[in-house]
């Protein structure tokens, strides 16, 4: 009896995880970015990145069933100037060398809603930069593409896509990147939008 | 035609001032600072997502400006150590 019951729950476990499918948001195409603005009073600095990888596994008919990391190589950010960039880059800011990835890690999911294709929700998680994790709750609109992976990749790799949208606020201070320092020139708060595609092979 | 080192020299800042301040303008006066890429914005056909391909590009900002002038002037200055009796180079 203890065996059968054993087997039942098994068998659930099995097909509770069947419908979740694992993308990969590492984008050879480089689509994939981010945006991150800093409007000070005397300068606004607005910059980009393509490094981005991670895994999400969703299960695309329940929106609140989601998890993963998404990681950004933070040597990879960019800004037009040289000169701002390799400030940016170093040690007194975002040091790079030392703590070389930023990363959020989905938590929780709440208040998903779903509209045909594509959901929207508030996802809980753990923004981490310059070695310091803070929780965050950041909107995220997720849209569930099927068998559009063939569309990407001119018919050679068949799969879905899922994409991922978020914009939301982050404080340098936090994250003890000078914090309350040259706020005239670079501003505490970090404006960061994320559009992201991610794939999922059929196997 | 004949110059002074001096009358050179300040030809010379005129000259820089005259190329930094032209080549801003010309490359649109931009007011933030020099940039080496510019972005064009695109859109993924198949996801919708709107992302910039970045075009390296040299624009000239204020700081580039700043530089030029400093420079013009620099060399402007030093003119005035010059005597008028320096011997003359001859021009072609």
């Amino acid at each position: 009896m203890k065996i059968q019951a054993l087997a039942v729950a098994a068998l659930l476990s099995t097909q509770a995880f069947a419908d979740e499918v694992a993308f990969d948001f590492k984008d050879p195409k480089g689509v994939n970015n981010i945006v991150f603005k800093l409007d000070a009073p005397l300068e606004s600095i607005s910059g980009t990145t393509n490094g981005i990888s991670g895994i999400i596994s969703a299960d695309p008919a329940e929106p609140e069933d989601i998890e993963g990391k998404i990681i950004v190589d933070a040597r990879t950010l960019s800004v037009p100037n040289p000169l701002m960039q390799e400030h940016m880059l170093g040690a007194e800011w975002l040091d790079t060398a030392k703590h070389p990835e930023i990363t959020f890690e989905i938590k929780e999911v709440l208040n998903s809603k779903k509209e045909g294709n594509t959901g929207t929700a508030e996802v809980k998680g753990i923004f981490t930069m310059k070695g310091i994790s803070k929780e965050v709750l950041v909107p995220v609109s997720v849209t569930y593409l099927p068998g559009r992976l063939a569309d990407r990749t001119g018919g050679k790799v068949e799969g879905d896509l899922l994409v991922v949208r978020t914009n939301f606020q982050i404080n340098r201070g936090d994250y003890g990147i000078k914090q309350g320092e040259n706020l005239d020139k670079v501003s505490d708060v970090i404006d960061i939008s994320l559009a992201l595609a991610g794939a999922a092979p059929k196997k | 035609m004949k110059f002074s080192l001096r009358t050179l020299f300040r030809l010379l800042a005129l000259f820089i001032l005259s190329t930094c301040l032209s080549w801003w303008w010309f490359s649109g006066a931009d007011m933030g600072w020099t940039k080496t890429y510019v972005t064009i914005p695109a859109t993924d056909d198949v996801t919708g997502i709107q992302y910039e391909v970045k075009k390296e590009k040299f624009v000239p900002g204020v700081d580039f400006l700043a530089l030029g002038t400093g420079l013009s002037f620099v060399i402007f200055a030093t003119t005035f150590l010059f005597s008028a009796k320096n011997p003359k180079i001859q021009q072609r």
